[in-house]
């Protein structure tokens, strides 16, 4: 019995195929600034309008296999004032400064995740708009921070890169441009190439050529000849186009808290006295995630996900969890097979049915709601580069619900969903 | 003595002609290709396409409908251009079938459109005639407090058009394509030269026909740098394949302008019918069928004129005239002009002045009306660091008149 046990736990790490496991991200950073002034107007009979809004930004942007970190600030103004013989002169200053700041490490190359989120918005305004059939000056200052520590044990990484690298690989054997199999340093430099494809996107305004004559500098040594036809590159453009669910290699569970606070003050200087107004709120949330992935082979792959969220505000009393177990078999970049086991459960504790009722003048749910839908689905999609496409699919959905003040009584639905589509040109 | 101020008087207007011929002739040979030279190569295509969808729903509860839904579909398109033809049409037959605990619903589609435009025997005289029909017959059975109540219901719409004019505006848009390949080619370090002016109008043929690929492919890009390629290197205009960032080099969008290049002078008129007849009866002992129809003519006399400068400039000029019928008011006379001329340094800077005049006539309800729109603008582009855009416009019509003005200004870095 034992044995059995042991020989299923260790089935699937014998499975595994090592190309996935033995990726890693290569580092890639970019910088940029920019600015920009856009001055306009417009005047028409009896009424003019001017607006001068200008933007600056600085971003900043690292990933590598250990550490991917972004940060970015940016401020913009905008000044604006719209006159008209009828209603008198409207006016509009505003200032808005943003900055953002995003980490997950992986330090001491320990499969421990650090993470963090920050971010911050400020907001100056100052209108000198219409409201009532009058011109009232209108002081505006909102303040919002946001806050996620996160920290997480085990490692998933998305090894999609290889599967673009073995198509690419098999476009290269098919158009007579290799005659063997690539090695697997090889592979891997090609992977590793592909996920800074992004990048070049970035540091360029027509990112592509430089990447491709990158890629094509790479690929020459490996030719049988030097001469690649055009119809070559266009084919991996098309796999390096093409959309497919990440392959996740790995195992991690992660915790999060995020944090926002907001503050906001208006000042209108009435006609008779001046009305200010100051607020401030806080909200709290919880997440806690569980995700593996693990490809058997580079068409073959298991994925899962478990997502639990908790809101500590008391007017977000809605946790939710969600769950997906899934069974993909990608063929090549024209055929996608995939089985899938969903689950989402929600549940809600709130105030008495008709306290509710007297608060906001809507009925709302009861004092107890929850929901639970789960069930299996499973899809095809073939694409066939010049004749015939073919997508169908399947969903049983299984739904659960109990809700009322009264009602203690579950109540469960079943859907099931086929779609079949064809298209042939002949 | 009276003969020689006379005789004086009939030249002054040759000598403005011939000023006139010489400058037109300076500016279309002085300032490049001569993009008047482009015609138009033949290419056909005959495609089909059959489609079948459908969907099911089954649900145990009682306020959810299981239902179920069928849709297959066929297409037919004939699409064929050339110099002096050009002909279009399309065949589609559309079924729809759904069913649900209350209600079936099933109707079929059958339409069909067909164009024209044909030189007569290539000369300058043309005429379009064109029609589009389309048949719906529908089938609908509805469950309202356990009584059935089926429903026939034919629609059938008809909208034929009959176009004749004279003269040719043609659009050289492959030769200015064909000419920026070459100037990429050359940046590239892939030719030592630009191509002369017979192979740029040996490329634009291909270019002119290459839509077909776009047409008959789902992935058309291979296709089309496959034969490119292959093209170029038959004529010996390159040695080996094109390097792979020199391809999608050529594949990118340009950021600025436009590559239409129209050039000729045509007057046409045009006249479209509309006629659309529904047929509706509840099958039941009693009731009575209903049948409605509608018909309007709508027509079109338009003037244009269009001629490019050597590469980078091109003007424009459309006069339309539309008379327009409202029920109860009666015709309108509508004229349109739009005179434009733009100037080009490919695909960095575009600078373009458009003068738009609209005038109608007064109906019975409604003072005539007029108004003029003058726009200037710019756009400038340099890659990835620096852009301009600017434009003026100026508008008046009956009761009001304004300018618009804006400018946008952006510069970044990046490493």
């Amino acid at each position: 019995m034992n044995f059995v046990l042991l020989l299923m736990l260790a089935a699937p790490q014998v499975m595994l195929d090592q190309r996935f496991e033995d990726f890693r991200l290569p580092t890639t950073r970019t910088s940029s600034w920019s600015f920009s002034f856009s001055p306009g107007g417009q005047i028409a009979g009896g009424s003019q309008e001017f607006g001068l809004p200008a933007e600056a930004g600085y971003s900043t942007y690292l990933d590598g296999d250990t550490l991917f970190h972004s940060f970015g600030v940016r401020a913009s103004t905008d000044l604006w004032t719209h006159s008209d013989s009828a209603v008198g002169t409207q006016s509009q200053r505003d200032l808005l400064l943003t900055a953002w700041d995003e980490l997950n490490a992986y330090p001491f190359n320990v499969p421990l995740l650090v993470g963090l989120s920050a971010g911050t918005r400020v907001d100056f305004g100052a209108d000198n708009v219409q409201r009532d059939y009058a011109i009232l000056p209108v002081r505006n200052r909102d303040v919002s921070l946001a806050l996620e520590p996160r920290l997480g044990a085990g490692r998933l990484r998305d090894a999609r890169p290889v599967v673009q690298a073995l198509w690419i690989e098999e476009v290269l054997k098919q158009e007579g441009i290799l005659d063997r199999d690539l090695r697997e340093s090889e592979l891997q430099q090609l992977a590793r190439l592909v996920t800074t494809e992004a990048m070049y996107s970035r540091l360029h305004d027509h990112g592509e050529r430089y990447f491709f004559q990158t890629l094509e500098d790479r690929l020459r040594p490996l030719a049988r000849s030097p001469a690649i036809p055009a119809r070559v590159w266009l084919r991996v453009k098309e796999v390096l186009r093409h959309y497919g669910e990440p392959v996740e290699t790995g195992f991690q569970v992660a915790a999060g808290l995020r944090n926002d606070w907001f503050f906001n003050h208006d000042r209108t200087a009435c006609p008779e006295s001046v009305v200010t107004r100051d607020t401030a709120s806080r909200y709290s949330h919880f997440s806690f995630t569980v995700k593996s992935g693990h490809p058997f082979t580079p068409h073959l792959r298991f994925t899962q996900s478990f997502e639990y969220n908790l809101p500590l505000h008391p007017d977000e009393p809605w946790p939710s969890l969600t769950t997906d177990v899934g069974l993909i078999y990608e063929v090549n970049d024209i055929w996608l097979v995939q089985a899938e086991w969903f689950g989402a459960y929600s549940s809600y504790s709130g105030p008495d049915e008709c306290e509710a009722a007297q608060g906001t003048g809507e009925e709302w749910y009861g004092p107890k709601y929850d929901y639970l839908s789960h069930g299996p689905s499973a899809s095809l999609s073939y694409f066939s580069s010049d004749h015939l496409r073919v997508t169908a699919g399947a969903r049983l959905s299984l739904f659960s619900y109990r809700t009322g003040r009264y009602s203690t009584a579950r109540t469960t639905d079943a859907e099931l969903d086929v779609r079949f589509d064809v298209t042939w040109r002949p | 003595m009276d003969a020689e101020p006379r005789a004086a008087n009939e030249a002054r207007p040759d000598w403005w002609c011939r000023v006139l011929c010489m400058l037109l002739l300076a500016l279309s040979c002085g300032l490049g290709l001569d993009l008047t030279r482009f015609r138009v190569a033949r290419a056909d295509v005959v495609r089909q396409s059959l489609s079948v969808g459908s969907e099911a729903r089954f649900q145990d509860a009682d306020e959810q409908w299981p239902y179920l839904l069928f849709e297959p579909g066929y297409s037919l398109l004939l699409d064929s251009r050339s110099d002096t033809r050009n002909l279009n049409w399309t065949l589609d037959a559309d079924a729809w079938l759904q069913r649900d605990r209350l209600f079936t619903d099933s109707r079929l589609t059958l339409a069909t459109g067909y164009s024209l435009e044909s030189y007569v025997r290539g000369g300058a005289v043309f005429v379009g005639p064109s029609a589009e029909v389309s048949v719906t017959p529908a089938y609908r059975v509805e469950l309202d407090k356990s009584v059935q109540r089926r429903t026939l219901e034919i629609q059938a719409e008809a909208h034929p058009g009959l176009a004749f004019g004279v003269g040719r505006i043609r659009d050289a848009w492959p030769l200015l394509k064909a000419r920026r390949i070459s100037d990429i080619l050359v940046a590239e370090g892939v030719i030592d030269r630009g191509m002369s002016d017979d192979e740029l109008l040996d490329l634009s043929q291909f270019i002119s026909r290459a839509w077909r690929l776009f047409a008959l492919h789902d992935r058309p890009a291979r296709f089309y740098y496959d034969s490119l390629e292959t093209r170029l290197r038959q004529r010996g205009t390159i040695a080996a394949g094109l390097p792979a960032h020199v391809l999608m080099r050529l594949d990118e969008n340009l950021y600025a302008g436009t590559y239409r290049r129209e050039f000729g002078v045509r007057f046409h008129v045009d006249g479209t019918a509309s006629l659309k007849g529904q047929y509706q009866a509840i099958l039941e002992p009693h009731a009575e069928p209903s049948l409605h129809g509608t018909a309007n003519v709508s027509g079109a006399a338009t003037f244009e004129f269009a001629r490019p400068f050597g590469l980078r400039w091109t003007t424009t000029a459309e006069l339309s005239y539309h008379p327009v019928g409202y029920s109860g008011e009666g015709l309108v006379h509508k004229f349109d002009i739009v005179v434009g001329i733009s100037y080009q340094v490919l695909d960095r800077l575009d600078l373009f002045l458009t003068q738009m005049s609209v005038a109608n006539t007064a109906g019975r309800s409604e003072p005539a009306d007029y108004s003029s729109t003058t726009t200037l603008g710019t756009h400038y582009y340099v890659e990835d660091q620096l852009g301009i855009t600017a434009g003026l416009g100026a508008w008046f019509n009956r009761t009001d008149r304004g300018i618009r003005l804006g400018f946008e200004f952006g510069y970044g870095r990046r490493w």
